[in-house]
């Protein structure tokens, strides 16, 4: 498949189950929001050694948030239930509470819950006071500023991990600026995040190393500097390659948002960009495959 | 909109408990059998259409009409459908109510809500004494559900109130949140002496007054987010409470210090 020129690789992206929550986070100014969530998604970039993989989600206007002040939504996805109660409790505990003027609520509401105020409130030392509204608890927990609310619990949902997909082009300058353009558009998709730095990454792994301690190294066959010692996927021409991970709550908004993403870049950078790849583990990591040549139908 | 009506036929002597008639007890029932259920009158056990015509069905509630202040436990555990009340009701409204809705269009006597567990009642006009209150030697009064009223209420509002709101829109008279363990009494109007005597936790809202209660500590001024929360709430649920609290910036009282207590009065201005 060629879509403008760009080649549309016959492959898929392969993702695999995790578990996932949506917080709401709100704050009496931009700056003091975004301070709170970037420092709580920050370092939330990949399982393998962050614990979780987060991201914001969307900003929510003031009439659509629990308090009506500017809010912003926060997806934090892990392996499994516990992990994320531990990874939301310490990132919320140390980048929510900790910030001025912020508070917390679950964005989510499914029959499985994890702590959140629930937990947090020990910090106030016994002058923390619950108020229940609408059949929700909150917690208004003393801070040296006054008050800091959080909700009791948030909820716990299906999620997906690991969708991608990869942009082969024949400059560094153009395949980021192509990335650029497909985060920006990929990122107006609900229930979906992207959670490395910008969206994007450079440092695509394959599964083990030949150090026995790593799970994951760089993945050689798509590194353009060692086309000619190793098994290379790529092309003579190819100088960079960069990949967009995908997380969701659910198949259809991932696959949108690779559909959206490769449009952009077949549509605005088909003289840089040779081919849209995905990575993949031959189908055996995940149960979760994006054909990119049937989303792009 | 089919309710089944209730009307009273004549005035009465002596008190009714009205406790079976509720949407969940008579439900499947039909007329006659209705009119058939026996009711206490003085020493007597009468027949309800002594007392009441009946008409209508009942697909969406029960419309009671007629002056019912010698009525008493109407909408009692009532856990789904709506009462609507054209009239003054007697004492225990909504007593242990757990969902639904009750409107008054009218005024109601003592214990109105007392021990409600949730749902909403509201009151046209006025309300007596222990609105939301506990029974007489129970522990908890109301641990849920929302109490409006439009007129005034009498003493002891809230009295051992463990969570829910009450919202007041005219006065209060003495002892306010008395004992109260937890939940929400927001006033509109003035209210009398005595207020959270031996409140433990929990939250008075008032607007605009002085509040001299040596049993509480000033604890300064500061923004309040969940008022905020609260107001949104209770917008969802009618269009009265918008804009209830005009300002989140309230002065902070926190007592009964004789009973070591963390509840608090928040003043708007």
């Amino acid at each position: 498949m060629i879509i403008n020129g760009i080649k549309i690789e016959k492959t898929f992206a392969e993702a695999f189950p995790m578990k996932a929550s949506r917080l709401i986070i709100t704050a009496e100014s931009k700056y003091w929001l975004k301070k709170a969530v970037d420092s709580m998604t920050g370092f939330a970039t990949s399982v393998i050694a962050c614990g979780c993989e987060g991201g914001i989600e969307k900003e929510i206007p003031p009439s659509k948030t629990p308090d009506g002040r500017l809010g912003m939504t926060v997806l934090i996805f892990a392996m499994n239930s516990e992990n994320l109660a531990k990874q939301v409790l310490r990132r919320v505990g140390q980048c929510i509470l900790t910030t001025p003027t912020t508070a917390c609520f679950s964005g989510l509401e499914t029959d499985e819950k994890i702590n959140l105020g629930n937990a947090i409130r020990y910090f106030g030392d016994g002058f923390q006071i619950s108020k229940r509204i609408n059949n929700k608890k909150f917690w208004r927990i003393p801070v040296m500023e006054g008050e800091f609310v959080i909700e009791d619990k948030t909820s716990v949902t299906s999620g997906i991990g690991g969708g991608n997909i990869l942009i082969i082009g024949t400059s560094n300058k153009e395949v980021l600026k192509a990335g650029e353009a497909a985060v920006k558009e990929m990122k107006k998709i609900n229930n979906i995040i992207l959670p490395f730095p910008g969206g994007i990454v450079r440092s695509g792994s394959k599964v083990g190393s030949k150090y026995k301690n790593l799970i994951a190294s760089t993945n050689n066959a798509y590194c353009p500097t060692l086309k000619g010692i190793t098994k290379t996927s790529l092309g003579e021409d190819i100088e960079c390659v960069l990949e967009i991970v995908i997380d969701g709550i659910n198949e259809k908004d991932i696959a949108l948002a690779i559909k959206k993403g490769i449009n952009v870049i077949c549509k605005k950078f088909n003289k840089g960009i040779k081919s849209i790849s995905a990575g993949n583990y031959g189908g055996k990591l995940g149960p979760f495959h994006f054909h990119l040549r049937d989303i792009m139908k | 909109m089919s309710y089944l009506n209730i009307k009273l036929k004549k005035k009465l002597k002596f008190r009714l408990d009205l406790s079976q008639l509720i949407p969940g007890k008579i439900g499947k029932k039909t007329k006659t059998e209705i009119k058939a259920l026996k009711i206490s009158y003085g020493n007597e056990k009468r027949n309800i259409s002594d007392f009441f015509s009946i008409s209508g069905t009942l697909k969406n509630g029960i419309i009671f009409k007629g002056d019912l202040s010698k009525c008493d436990y109407i909408g009692n555990q009532m856990q789904n459908g709506e009462i609507i009340i054209n009239g003054n009701t007697g004492n225990y409204l909504g007593n242990k109510m757990y969902d639904g809705r009750i409107i008054v269009n009218g005024s109601t006597s003592d214990y109105t809500g007392c021990s409600l567990h949730g749902g909403e009642i509201i009151i046209k006009k006025n309300t007596g004494d222990y609105l939301g209150s506990s029974q007489q030697g129970n522990k908890i009064g109301m641990s849920g559900g929302l109490l409006l009223v439009h007129g005034n209420a009498g003493t002891r509002a809230g009295f051992k109130m463990r969570a829910g709101v009450i919202y007041i829109k005219g006065n209060t008279k003495n002892f306010l949140g008395n004992q109260m363990i937890a939940g929400t009494i927001i006033i509109n109007g003035k209210v009398g002496s005595n207020i959270g005597l031996l409140m433990k936790r929990g939250t008075i809202i008032i607007k605009n007054q002085k509040f001299l209660a040596p049993h509480f500590n000033y604890n300064g001024t500061n923004e309040y987010i969940f008022l905020k929360i609260m107001e949104f709430y209770l917008e969802k649920i009618s269009k009265e409470f918008k804009n209830i609290f005009p300002s989140i910036y309230t002065k902070k009282y926190l007592g009964d210090v004789n009973c070591k207590g963390m509840g608090e009065v928040l003043i708007i201005s």
